[in-house]
């Protein structure tokens, strides 16, 4: 464990320090990824929905950079509804028995390292969640943000590379350690490699 | 590249099980089909108040220490010990026509959250008769039974030191915080239905306002798993509506997040307690807090109960605030900064952190001007002592039952 967080962190230091020494220095990977999420949390119960959608269509955009070792720093940006209800709702003396109409998205920043094994990636990192809260009551809308601490983990296998262009299959797992979350996704990754 | 990966395979185990977020809380341990009590006839009130007082201890030292606070509270009777702050919460009954008076409920040691069944019997029988009559003991009172498998026998010395109650054992977020998991949420209903028998007197409890202007309990102006629990319960607290929080949030312990209003009401109408600490978080709330704290002393009063009610002052800002608007009729103010804030404003109460040590020219001070001193917030035995050496006027504690004994130690009564 501590050799590869070593590893990692001198993978990121030691950037510049190649590109002096070698022209170019860095070879940038970048992908999308077109995918579809499930989450699952504690506080998330079955009790008193009356319709759900748990997950949805997700988006995100992952650029790494190949170095000359075998560990690249990587950074992401993505996007996944999380739930989304109509939860029967007990108001007591605010509102007696009725609806509310809940949503519950995240949207992420991760960063770390990758390991490419032939035409597979493994990635891992330390992640910011911004999660999103929509949801309406008696006809009142409120809505709100929470940030979360968390972890995020995936796989990419390139299923069809060419010169600059690939394309291939992914997953993520997403640990929102504060928030108590967990995101899972598969997705489609269409990605472009840069010049060498 | 080999380790690399069973590095990458131990880090998402490590992460999963960091984000996995289970959590156990606490429940009360209870006897099998209610126990002895389940065919007894509760004890009343007269009776528990005769066993109430500090108790030498016979049976394993380690298990209570040298003596143990016993304390009534209502209904239920509490044990509190030194060693890791160990207490119990009893409720009591007469068998056998009468002829037997027992005690039963859990005990909790609350730095090491062990906690185990407890049975006592009052001894002698002619005690326990007298006891189940209403009557005053005829011999010296002698409770006899078993914690867990611990045989202990806890024999009356002597009164409790401050009958009058002058003194002030305050309970940090209505009775104990959540992460010490006492079997309540802390700023709930239940925390504070539950505060008396921790050993509080009186408990602190913080506000903060929904986007329709309720005063609610709560501490953070965030919600978060750390203390609510819901999957749509997550943002600013101003940002939702009172029936919103009603819809989406429930406390860690599942409880529903209470108003100021039923918060006061269950003080007044469901406990013991004889003050409420108001940790007013802004300065939007704090009229709606000191208007509802204007209406519940008064109807506190009018019910024969003598309820202290403070609104804290714990920045400049609402000092100003508060000395902007015209002073509510029987609530008063505590100030958390300095002696002089609490003078100027004419709070009664001036509460400074324990980190800044006794200050104990500004205590005199303040108590030259008519206030009362308290500290918060203490915990530890060696401090605790400390600061009851400064004969205050309250202590704001995670562990009252804790304080409760110290004071009963070498506490002196203000």
């Amino acid at each position: 464990m501590r050799a590869w967080i070593t590893t990692s962190i001198v993978s990121v230091a030691m950037t510049p320090c190649v590109a002096r020494a070698e022209q170019p220095p860095f070879q940038l990977e970048a992908s999308a990824s077109f995918g579809y999420t499930r989450a699952s949390s504690e506080s998330f119960g079955g009790d008193g929905r009356l319709a759900v959608q748990n997950g949805g269509p997700s988006i995100s955009a992952h650029v790494a950079a190949r170095l000359r070792h075998p560990v690249m720093p990587f950074v992401e940006l993505g996007t996944t509804p999380v739930f989304r209800s109509d939860d029967a709702a007990d108001l007591g003396p605010w509102g007696g028995t009725t609806t509310a109409y809940n949503r519950l998205s995240a949207t992420w920043a991760l960063a770390g390292p990758e390991v490419p094994i032939g035409p597979l990636r493994l990635f891992g990192g330390v992640g910011a969640y911004r999660l999103a809260v929509r949801s309406t009551v008696l006809g009142v809308t409120a809505t709100s943000t929470d940030w979360s601490f968390g972890y995020g983990f995936g796989a990419t296998v390139h299923l069809l590379s060419r010169e600059s262009f690939r394309v291939g299959v992914g997953g993520r797992v997403l640990l929102l350690s504060e928030a108590e979350l967990v995101v899972y996704q598969a997705a489609l990754v269409v990605g472009w490699v840069g010049p060498r | 590249m080999a380790s690399d990966l069973r590095a990458l395979l131990a880090l998402v185990a490590l992460a999963s099980a960091c984000g996995s977020g289970a959590r156990e809380r606490f429940t009360p341990p209870a006897f099998a089909d209610g126990g002895l009590l389940r065919d007894a006839v509760p004890a009343s009130r007269a009776a528990l108040a005769q066993l109430s007082g500090v108790h030498g201890v016979e049976g394993d030292a380690a298990l209570l220490g040298d003596d143990v606070v016993v304390r009534a509270a209502g209904d239920r009777l509490s044990i509190f010990a030194r060693p890791d702050a160990t207490y119990a919460v009893l409720r009591a009954g007469c068998r056998d026509g009468g002829d037997t008076f027992v005690l039963e409920g859990y005990y909790r040691r609350a730095t090491t959250v062990a906690s185990g069944l407890v049975r006592l019997f009052a001894e002698p029988e002619t005690n326990a008769r007298a006891l189940c009559r209403g009557e005053p003991a005829p011999a010296p009172i002698e409770l006899a039974g078993t914690f867990d498998d611990s045989s202990v026998r806890l024999r009356l010395q002597r009164g409790a030191r401050d009958p009058s109650g002058r003194f002030f054992v305050v309970a940090h977020r209505g009775g104990c915080r959540t992460i010490d998991d006492c079997g309540a949420s802390e700023n709930s209903l239940e925390v504070l239905r539950l505060a008396d028998a921790l050993g509080a007197d009186a408990v602190e409890v913080d506000v903060q306002l929904t986007s329709d202007g309720v005063p609610i309990l709560y501490h953070d102006d965030q919600f978060d798993p750390r203390l609510a629990s819901g999957a749509y319960c997550r943002g600013r607290v101003a940002d939702f509506t009172m029936a919103h929080v009603q819809a989406l949030c429930r406390l860690a312990g599942g409880e529903r997040v209470p108003t100021l209003d039923d918060a006061f009401r269950t003080v007044v109408d469901e406990t013991t307690l004889r003050g409420v600490w108001l940790d007013v978080k802004s300065v939007d709330v704090l009229g709606p807090a000191s208007e509802l704290a204007a209406r519940h002393w008064a109807r506190a009063k009018a019910a024969g109960r003598d309820v202290t009610i403070a609104v804290g002052l714990p920045t400049t800002e609402l000092i100003d605030a508060w000395r902007a608007r015209p002073a509510p009729s029987g609530p008063t103010c505590l100030a958390e900064l300095e002696a002089s804030d609490a003078i100027d404003a004419g709070c009664g109460v001036w509460a400074p952190r324990w980190t800044r040590g006794l200050l104990e020219d500004d205590a005199r001070r303040v108590r030259e001007h008519g206030g009362r001193v308290a500290y918060w917030t203490l915990d530890e035995e060696d401090f605790i002592d400390t600061f009851l050496g400064a004969h205050p006027d309250a202590l704001l504690t995670n562990r009252p039952g804790l304080v409760r004994h110290r004071f009963e130690s070498i506490g002196v009564v203000p």
